[in-house]
């Protein structure tokens, strides 16, 4: 009875025609767009994000290696960590706007309705599993090549010691280091976090 | 043939954005998704069915991408006259429904509306991806659910 009474209504509800979306519309001049107006702003503007953190990368790796390995400036380990630092903000922001884009183009419309999230939920996963994996190493490396440099600069553990003024200001860096993958994986769930909750809905049975 | 069946996207738009100042341009949006998707279409299924599927998942994917990249949107004369005050029954019963439908998940809207289009079970589960018996279940489920909206107005 339930049943019959909500298509009922549903009949009801269009016996005219629906109109109003899409009246006038052109398809032909639509089919002919890569995106609607409000996506392609979007997309635009994740575009410009991507080449403006590139640009900016670009310059600062380009000055970095002019200084030193064109003009063979050499720094100590303590003046290098600010500089790490802006590079690193630099990469992390390009590649998750690159991230960004990449799930933004990604879908698998021919496929059935749940294949197509489950698609879409593995693509994400996957990119924000290859995401924390690359920062990982990167920021580890990084890390032990700072640990390293430390204590060459200092010339052996035997100089560790607690009055030097600078190696709290190191042991930071290194901490902040190596939390930074864990920090961007938060972030990651945090962003995806209302997708992540839908494909649950979609999936629950 | 997408003029033959532009009933099917004009629902599917007012059951994923009902009342959005966008509407018209997330229908466009779905008219170049189906574009795009028409080589891949090998008759296996009905036109209409393929179609409810491309433009149920672009659909999906719209909404997915506007909370990937929030926007600031002015809000329509109708999302400032909330509730719309239409005089004819059939625009107030429309309105009804598609409120309540709006209280749905994603997945149920695109459920209930192959179930009020008349599709059979079968053939919601071939365009969802399950089966024909988890189809059953959850139209029951989401029958319940919008009755209930529809009669008190709430969960």
């Amino acid at each position: 009875m339930e049943n019959i009474d909500l298509k009922r209504m549903w009949q009801k509800a269009h016996i005219q025609n629906q109109g109003k979306i899409g009246d006038g519309t052109n398809i032909e001049e639509i089919i002919k767009m890569n995106h609607c107006k409000t996506i392609s702003i979007i997309m635009s503007d994740i575009k410009l994000r991507i080449l403006l953190y590139s640009l900016i990368l670009s310059v600062f790796i380009g000055l970095m290696l002019y200084a030193f390995v064109y003009l063979g400036i050499s720094f100590s380990i303590n003046s290098i960590v600010p500089f790490s630092l802006v590079g690193l903000f630099l990469l992390i922001s390009t590649t998750m706007e690159i991230n960004r884009f990449a799930v933004l183009t990604r879908n698998a419309d021919n496929l059935p309705v749940e294949a197509s999230q489950n698609y879409f939920r593995k693509k994400l996963n996957q990119m924000k599993t290859i995401d924390f994996l690359s920062y990982l190493i990167l920021l580890y490396l990084l890390a032990i090549l700072v640990i390293r440099g430390y204590i060459q600069d200092i010339g052996g553990f035997k100089n560790l010691t607690v009055t030097n003024e600078f190696q709290p200001i190191i042991f930071v860096f290194i901490f902040i280091l190596l939390l930074t993958p864990w920090f961007i994986k938060y972030q990651n769930n945090q962003q995806y976090r209302k997708i992540d909750s839908d494909l649950n809905d979609f999936m629950e049975n | 043939m997408i003029n033959k069946h532009q009933g099917i996207l004009q629902k599917i738009c007012n059951i994923y954005f009902y009342r959005s100042p966008d509407k018209e341009d997330y229908y466009q949006e779905i008219l170049i998704r189906l574009w795009k998707a028409y080589p891949s279409f090998k008759n296996q299924s009905s036109f209409s069915t393929w179609m409810y599927r491309v433009a149920l998942n672009s659909s999906i994917d719209i909404i997915r991408k506007q909370s990937l990249q929030p926007r600031k949107t002015e809000l329509s004369k109708s999302e400032y006259n909330l509730p719309a005050c239409e005089s004819n029954t059939e625009s107030d019963l429309k309105d009804k429904m598609y409120q309540a439908i709006n209280h749905l998940t994603d997945a149920e809207k695109a459920i209930i509306l192959l179930h009020l289009e008349e599709y059979s079970y079968k053939e919601i589960g071939e365009i969802i991806g399950i089966s024909e018996g988890n189809a059953g279940v959850r139209i029951s489920r989401i029958k319940n659910q919008l009755i209930k909206i529809l009669e008190n107005g709430k969960h």
